[in-house]
This record gives structure tokens, sequence and C-alpha cells, in this order.
């Protein structure tokens, strides 16, 4: 991300290793946005709508890639995610707690 | 010089309210409980459901958690009510045995709810008036053992008020003091940065043990068992990694040197994880158990409720929550998001807020009387005892 200087941030990347950023206000399709990176204030389009407090991608993640924010994976993407994209439930899923998947498994 | 003042007790602990205790041991003594609290100025009641007929880990947790609260720092005398005098004593006994003035009543003996009200009154004055009204004393923050709790988180909860109260879980560790993180749901995802931080391997073992009960659960019961409500959805957090890992940065970066159970007390100083589950009541009700004398409560979305005797900070990071909710805040820092307050800067108004709260100034969950006490049933007892055999395969499960 190129850096500039005297921008109202509008995201945040909170960890260097992280692949989406977080919204600090309501995003809309197509619009250029700032994004804090610590120190670093970089730019990026957003393809949707995100709302505030809501993720984007910010680098393409493949179908069972883990999603990274805090450093850490958040889940994995259940479809190919392109830069931009908003980050939720419908391309992300945990892969904790997933006793549904236990059971499944254990059914199959 | 001091942090705050406060009323010291006979157990060593510093209290920072001066409440009588008016205990149900169970809940059809509620009533009684509540009428006898609100004939008595500054006498609180502690109301939960259940207590009758429960047997094994659940009494066990129901009555360890009411002693906790008879026995509270922040409680200068308790008057236990039950239905029975068997109940009402048992509780006494144990909340005298921690060397705080109790005393009970049953209410068949007494002949009845009017009687049992009258009677319970006129003991819990004479109770008040013998251990109430002490002055308070100069106390330090490493004498405060301080609950950290989130409910409605948001996206940016991590990032605002949870890092924030993280800043003033170190200061209050570095002072000595004690912080107890809890929600065993909302480490899941996160488990692996907490347990490098243990200080020996039991600590560490103990942590993973914990949430492997809660994966065992979870394929038990064969559900998705996310810890996300609608609210925390709509406010933008996908997954339970990525609640836990903003809700961990609650307990600062001290080591972790303890894991407790439901309510119990902390026997050693600094950062401390309880095993209780995430709820805001159900894990507010824990921590107050413990003896935390305070609780910092992050909200996102916004989540008004407090415990009746450990005064309950409300703080928000998020701007919106801030303006429409602000009836519910006691510390703004969205501040932080807004590019207008650094996270030491937030700290040190989430700690001065803090050391008025310790000093005497109503929270807003005080002044609201947004109070409750829910008591987590251990349904779970017939999983444990599967867990400790080794993981043998459940009745009717293939």
């Amino acid at each position: 991300m190129a850096e500039s200087e005297g921008q109202t941030v509008m995201a945040i990347r909170i960890d260097a290793d992280d692949n989406v950023a977080t919204a600090i206000v309501d995003l809309t399709a197509d619009s250029e946005v700032t994004v804090a990176a610590g120190a670093q204030i970089g730019r990026t389009t957003v393809r949707q709508d995100v709302p505030y407090g809501h993720k984007f991608a910010l680098q393409p993640i493949a179908a069972g890639e883990p999603v990274l924010k805090y450093g850490a994976a958040i889940g994995r993407a259940t479809v190919a995610i392109e830069p931009g994209q908003h980050v939720h439930s419908h391309n992300l899923e945990s892969d904790r707690v997933r006793g549904d998947r236990h059971l499944q498994a254990g059914s199959a | 010089m001091a942090d705050f003042l406060g009323f010291r007790r006979a157990d060593g602990s510093v209290g920072i309210r001066d409440h009588l205790a008016i205990v149900a041991a169970m809940d059809n003594a509620n009533p009684v409980a509540r009428r006898i609290a609100a004939g008595i100025a500054g006498a609180v009641p502690i109301t939960a459901a259940y207590g009758r007929g429960q047997v094994g880990q659940d009494l066990a947790q129901h009555d360890g958690t009411l002693v906790g609260y008879g026995s509270h720092p922040n409680v200068c005398a308790t008057l236990v009510v039950s239905l029975e005098p068997v109940s009402a004593e048992r509780v006494a006994s144990a909340i005298a045995a921690r060397g705080k003035p109790v005393e009970w009543i049953a209410i068949q003996q007494a002949g009845g709810t009017v009687k049992a009200t009258e009677a319970g009154i006129r003991l819990g004055t004479r109770l008040l008036q013998h251990a109430g009204g002490t002055a308070r004393e100069p106390a330090g923050l490493g004498e405060l053992t301080i609950g950290l709790e989130c409910g409605g988180s948001d996206a940016l909860s991590g990032m605002t008020g949870n890092s924030t109260t993280g800043v003033v879980a170190d200061r209050v560790v570095a002072a000595g003091g004690t912080v107890i993180l809890s929600e065993i749901e909302e480490i899941i995802g996160a488990e692996h940065i907490l347990a490098e931080r243990a200080s020996d391997e039991t600590v560490a073992r103990q942590l993973l043990e914990a949430v492997a009960r809660c994966e065992a659960y979870a394929d038990y019961l064969g559900l998705d068992m996310a810890p996300l409500g609608d609210d925390n959805v709509r406010g933008g957090l996908t997954t339970t990694e990525e609640k836990s890992l903003g809700a961990v940065r609650k307990a600062g970066t001290s080591p972790l040197v303890e894991v407790i159970g439901y309510g119990e007390r902390p026997s050693r100083k600094g950062f401390v994880f309880m095993d209780a589950p995430a709820p805001g009541t159900e894990n507010v009700t824990a921590l107050g158990a413990s003896g935390a004398q305070l609780i910092l409560f992050n909200t996102g979305v916004g989540n008004p409720i407090g415990n009746p005797i450990a005064p309950t900070l409300k703080i928000t990071g998020s701007p919106n929550t801030a303006i429409g909710f602000a009836d519910n805040i006691d510390v703004d820092v969205s501040g932080i998001v807004k590019g207008q307050l650094t996270l030491e800067g937030a700290g040190d108004v989430l700690m001065a807020a803090m050391l008025a709260v310790a000093n005497g100034r109503l929270t807003r969950s005080e002044a609201l009387g947004d109070t409750e006490i829910s008591i987590s049933r251990v349904d779970i007892g017939f999983l444990n005892r599967v867990w400790r055999n080794g993981g043998r395969s459940l009745p009717g499960a293939a």
C-alpha cells in the first residue's frame, strides 16, 4: 500500500500478516478507501458495500485458504475471494466448535 | 500514596462497597429476600433461579456462587434466606467460615412470607448496624481483583475497548493485583496465545483441556457452538476465532498464572483464567462470585447488564454505541477509531474512571439498577464423566 498523509482513515489492517482490513466507517462499492496499517496509510478500492465494523479482502484469498486478522487465522474462505470484496458469513467459515461437522462426518 | 479508599475486611480483603447482602439460598425464597432488601437501606438482594432439588455439580456450583457473594469483599454482612433450615444453615455456615458476619432465616420456620420478612428486616438491620458503616481507608491498586468481560461485541471491540481494558489489566497486574479473564467459548481460536503466556506447563495444560472440553461438548451435541449472537454478526464479526482474538486482548500481556473453575477465588495474584460460560449475565455472576471487587465490561453494540455486588463499568469503543447507548456507558474510548485517542491515553481514561468507582462513584448499571444474577447450570456433568473415562462413546452413539 502506498503512503499518503493527511487522509481520513476509513479502514484498519490490524497486523502486517492480515489479508483483510476492517471498515471503521460505512464503505460504498467501487469507492477508494484509505487503510491504516500501523503508522502506514495506504489506499485501495472496495468492490462491494462494506458496513462499519465489517471486513474486506486486501489480496486474493483462494477457497480453503485461511483468512487472517490479528495476524492469526479466523477461519477459511469457502469460495475464492477477490481484493475489495466483503468478507463475512457468505464466504468465510469457522473451523472451531463445529460439532455440526462432527455429526456429518459421523453419519456419513 | 493510596490509589483509592476502601473498606478493610476481617479476611484481609478490601471492599469498594459496604453492602448488606440478602442471599436467597433457593429460588422459592427470592420474593422474601427481595422484600427484606427493599426494607433495609443499603441492602442488596442476591436472587438466582434454581437451587431447589439440585444435586452434584449443579448444587455445588449454586451454593459456591452464593457463598462467594455472601463473603464478598464489597459486603459488610450477609443474611441468608431459604425455604427451610438445612439449606439456609449450610450456606450461612460456609459464609461464616470465611469470616463474614452472617445470620439466616427459614421461611417455613418463621411461619410464612409476612413473618419471615419481618424477622429478616429486623435481623438484617441489626447486622448492618453491627458490621456496616466503617470508614474508608487508604488502599492500593494491587489489592484489587478485577473481572474482565465483553458482551455485545462488534468487530471493533478487540481493537478499542478490549485493548484499552488490556492496558489497565497490565497496570493492575504490575501493581500486584489480579485480573480474571473468562468466557471459555471466547478464547477458542486464541488459546495458543494464552497458553504461550502460561507460567508453567500445568497451567497451559489446564487451559487447553478446558478448551478441549468445550470442543468435545460441541461434538457431543452435534452443533455449531459458535458464541456469536445475531448482533455480533451484524456488527461484522464472522467466526469464533475472530471474536476470541479480539476478546483475549482484555487480558493484556502479563503471564497466565492460574486456571480456576466457575466462581472460584483465585489463589494466586496476576492474570488468571476462569473456565465459565460467556453469556454476559452468567459470566459476570461467576466473576463476582470469585471476589472480584469490580468488573470492566466492554460492549460493542450495547449490553446494559451489571453485577449487583461488583460494580460493573461499561466501556465502548464504538462511536455509534457511545452515542446511541449513552445512558448505559461509563467510559467512551471511541476516540481510538477517530484517531483522537491513543491506547495508552484510553487506558488513562479508563483507569481514572475505575478508581473513581472504587472510591464510591456509582456505575451506570448500579444507578439504573441494571444488575442481575444468573448461575450457570452444569448440564454437561454427564459429558464430564465421559470425558474422564477417556472419551468413551455415549450411549446411543454409533
